[in-house]
């Protein structure tokens, strides 16, 4: 049997790893990554809660949270091709023109 | 017990993984990393019986997503000049700062939590048919705001990224 706090812990790590990615890198292939990894580490918490609680619910969610991050990718990614034809870089430091 | 020793396999894996996705330099090791992490949150999802969502983990997540990832990278073709660098150190501190920072309070947070004992699983646990008997009911308006989010995702991907009007 897995214990929830090793489950919860597990989720918060991998959160954090996303959290931190998100921040220290520039390259916006990689940020978009450390999202996938936040989400998969709320998807590991949902799963867990529905073990323990023997609901099948959150599992329902699990399945929307996957859809969510396909349709996220695919609209983020396109976002990324279409700045890339323009600034010819993934480097979110060039992309400044609306910062004052 | 086999179980613990199978999770804290899959655990550890998952967390060495997801480290390396974010400090490699060149994107498509990354992304490689990123396919092992993922993997290891399907094995995660097997072993607390969620057999239907593991499978939409491996086939969506590591299958689609992740392929849609590396596509991308091998289509913007980048040169090594511009795969690399992090951010500066002032930066990387502040996300190290961050991350001990919120995992701290997130551990203290846990210690509350009690150790839940259920009821036991029934016998169709995680399996497909009680997943979509309650998609199908309960949870019927919200799949259909997710097919439309879909519909719009592939509109959306489309205008973005496709020709471009001069």
């Amino acid at each position: 049997m897995i214990a929830l706090n090793e489950l919860l812990i597990l989720s918060a790590a991998l959160f954090i790893l996303g959290v931190v990615g998100f921040i220290i890198r520039r390259n916006i292939l990689i940020m978009f990554m450390s999202i996938e990894l936040m989400l998969n580490a709320a998807g590991i918490v949902l799963v867990g809660f529905s073990n323990k609680l023997g609901r099948m619910d959150p599992q329902v969610f699990t399945v929307f949270v996957i859809a969510l991050a396909a349709a996220e990718a695919a609209v983020g990614l396109a976002i990324i091709i279409a700045l890339f034809r323009n600034r010819e870089s993934v480097n979110i430091d060039e992309m400044k023109l609306l910062k004052w | 017990m086999s179980v613990q020793v199978l999770f804290y396999l899959f655990a550890s894996i998952c967390v060495i993984a997801a480290f390396l996705t974010i400090t490699r330099k060149n994107p498509v090791i990354s992304a490689v990393w990123l396919v092992v992490c993922l993997f290891c949150v399907a094995g995660i999802y097997l072993l607390l019986g969620a057999y239907f969502v593991a499978a939409v983990q491996v086939i969506v997540y590591a299958g689609a997503v992740l392929m849609l990832f590396l596509f991308v990278i091998m289509m913007l073709n980048l040169r090594t000049g511009i795969v690399g660098q992090m951010r500066n150190l002032g930066i990387k501190v502040l996300g190290i700062g961050i991350a001990v920072l919120v995992f701290h309070q997130l551990r203290l947070a846990f210690k509350g939590v009690k150790l839940l004992t259920g009821p036991a699983l029934e016998p169709d646990f995680g399996e497909a048919s009680s997943l979509g008997k309650l998609l199908f009911s309960e949870y019927v308006y919200p799949l259909e705001v997710i097919a439309i989010l879909l519909l719009v995702a592939i509109v959306g991907a489309l205008v973005l990224a496709g020709k471009e009007r001069s």
